[in-house]
């Protein structure tokens, strides 16, 4: 096991009280496994990404629980050691429109070198050698390394981005929305470069995405994530063949499929503020489902045949 | 013209000039470049491309939002392409537009009923008594109490809220053609259903024509009867939407087609064939089809630009070779 969180807890001060953005979530990812975290717009799931890289605004309330990368609880890692040993040389990201924020006086090549520079404490030839081979890996000719960002288009941008990510050779990579900025051909090509990499360096992606179609190309596990928990959690077969959390079920009905001939339904309210979130099972003023102990109790996230689900219809 | 006829437009070209280096050389983004089609009344049709590929060009211009640069569009049997302001107003009153961000496109500083109230002021419709009931019926129609929701300013509204009102805005004329430009893009799935459906219900209530600009193929069969496909500045197929999900012709919306993900476990033990490359500069763009360079079947004969072929009743391919 690569990755085992559990008990994880991140709450923001905010002046109308306390946001419980992620609230007691655990799972763990294998090695050469992707996971991904679906749901909705303010469910909680960058926030997941935001609390493993440790990059914390300063409104923090509450940042508490086990995260253990291999072997070792990098929660009780100072801050200091924190970013000397985990951020970006074991853990790294591809932040949600980074594209677009490439720094525009700097040549390409070199952003993608710098990390290498800085935490590696590599020469700045040497680095910018391996810098222009990681960047022909993903696509690009070598000769774009001298280019400025401006002068590339999106997907190749992208294609930078992942090559910032990559080259301390992380253990994990963390994508979120990784191409929610690029048109469908674009996408495909990306997503076809993210297999690739899975398949020839068995490497580990957390995929954090809105789009249930989208993280079918990726995942191995999926989970859904509602009001800052994590609602069910199943390998990618069982989950977009029978799912079994009643949010989980009305997402897929809601997404358009270009293929056959289903017919769409919406989830009727919207998600609970996460300040007041609902007593019992935050889901349930939603749910057509809900029986009386939904509006009491807080389900437990109840295993069966390594499919967990938070909901009390299986209790 | 048949009376059913709503718009016609024919070979309508929108080129931008922009300004270049120190000479200040003067170029051409050809966003928009000799298009044509018709919309009969109360017909729904999706403009589908990506960005950068002109949709939403195509529609302010239709909209009269910008002045055509060549080409013509006619609207009810009247030339509208270049009439001046003045001469437009019934025009803006007969049409509606629904856009993107329904966070910005909304008078902060104005009540929902204000904004609402805005369009039928400018137009000098009704009494101020009259004006209220409108405005009461329209918030009912989009699903909001008005009770709850007139005095509401935009800010104290969730997204899909909002672009009710932006619905009900843009029908507060009774306008017979409706511009919706990627109306539910920036909404979360569970609710882009839902606004898409009241669309549509309304669409059909009033007989109104509408254009759904979209990049997402795959919400076009819930909304519309026909589809457009749009590449860099071509409309390069049109179809009937079941004619066009079954047997799409050109490459390009081939190319689309195998690049879309519906949801299913086994989408990640294989790759898309998709093209490689990115859409075309316009200001510079290939000769001839301007798919040309990132597609499999392109022969020399490609560099003259295809004619429109009629490949079965209804279904326009822009290509010398439709599969």
């Amino acid at each position: 096991m690569l990755l085992n969180i559990s008990d994880l807890k991140l709450y923001y001060r905010t002046t109308k009280g306390v946001v419980k953005a992620v609230d007691r979530v655990g799972f763990s990812v294998e090695r050469g496994e992707t996971l991904a975290l679906v749901g909705e717009s303010g469910c909680g799931k960058s926030s997941i990404a935001k609390a493993i890289m440790r990059l914390l605004p300063r409104n923090i309330h509450t940042y508490e629980g086990n995260i253990i990368l291999d072997n070792i609880d990098i929660m009780k890692l100072s801050e200091e050691d924190f970013r000397r040993q985990i951020r970006w040389r074991r853990i790294s990201m591809v932040f949600q429109g980074a594209l677009n924020a490439l720094n525009p006086v700097l040549k390409v090549g070199y952003q993608v070198a710098e990390p290498l520079i800085i935490h590696n404490g590599m020469e700045k030839e040497e680095a910018l050698k391996i810098a222009r081979e990681m960047l022909r890996h993903l696509g690009i000719a070598e000769t774009f390394a001298d280019r400025y960002s401006f002068e590339l288009s999106g997907g190749m941008r992208q294609r930078v981005v992942i090559a910032m990510a990559l080259i301390t050779n992380p253990d994990l990579v963390i994508l979120d929305e990784p191409t929610s900025a690029l048109d469908v051909i674009t996408q495909a090509n990306i997503m076809n470069l993210l297999k690739k990499l899975k398949a020839e360096r068995n490497q580990t992606f957390i995929l954090i995405t809105h789009d249930i179609a989208l993280s079918s190309e990726l995942a191995d596990k999926m989970a859904t994530m509602y009001a800052g928990h994590i609602v069910e959690l199943a390998k990618a077969e069982v989950f977009y063949e029978m799912p079994l959390h009643p949010y989980t079920q009305k997402l897929m009905r809601s997404v358009p499929t270009l293929r056959g001939e289903k017919v769409l339904e919406s989830i009727p309210g919207a998600p609970p503020n996460l300040i007041n979130p609902p007593v019992g099972c935050r889901f349930h003023p939603r749910c057509d489902k809900a029986m009386e102990i939904c509006r009491e109790k807080e389900p437990p996230l109840l295993s069966k045949d390594d499919h967990l689900v938070k909901c009390w219809l299986y209790g | 013209m048949g009376d059913a006829m709503l718009l016609k437009v024919e070979g309508l070209s929108k080129w931008f000039s922009v300004k270049k280096g120190v000479f200040g050389k003067t170029f051409y983004v050809q966003a928009v470049d000799n298009v044509s089609f018709t919309l009969e009344k109360g017909e729904a049709v999706s403009l589908v491309g990506e960005s950068g590929s002109g949709k939403t060009t195509l529609g302010k211009t239709i909209l009269r939002l910008y002045y055509p640069t060549r080409g013509r569009i006619l609207f009810d049997g009247r030339d509208i392409t270049n009439l001046v302001e003045k001469e437009l107003k019934w025009y803006r009153r007969e049409t509606g537009i629904v856009q993107q961000d329904p966070f910005g496109s909304l008078a902060p500083h104005f009540t929902i009923y204000k904004i609402l109230e805005e369009p039928l002021i400018v137009h000098k419709i009704g009494t101020k008594e009259e004006r209220r009931e409108r405005i009461y019926k329209a918030l009912k129609e989009v699903g909001l109490p008005p009770e709850e929701f007139a005095f509401k300013y935009p800010h104290m509204l969730s997204g899909g809220q909002l672009q009710r009102v932006a619905i009900a805005r843009a029908m507060m004329l009774n306008p017979k053609l409706i511009i919706a430009d990627e109306p539910v893009s920036m909404l979360d799935a569970s609710v882009r259903v839902e606004i898409l459906n009241l669309f549509r219900e309304l669409q059909r209530k009033y007989g109104m024509s509408v254009i759904y600009i979209t990049h997402d193929l795959s919400t076009t069969r819930y909304f519309s009867e026909k589809i457009f496909i749009m590449y860099a500045g071509h409309i390069v197929e049109r179809a009937a939407t079941n004619e066009m999900l079954r047997n799409p012709r050109h490459p390009y919306t081939l190319a689309l087609f195998s690049a879309i993900p519906d949801p299913d476990p086994e989408n990640r033990l294989r790759f898309r064939e998709v093209p490689p490359g990115e859409p075309p500069s316009l200001i510079n763009p290939p000769k001839g089809c301007r798919f040309k360079p990132r597609c499999p079947f392109a022969t020399s004969k490609c560099d003259e630009e295809p004619p429109e072929v009629e490949t079965t009743p209804g279904h326009w391919v822009k290509c010398w070779y439709p599969r």
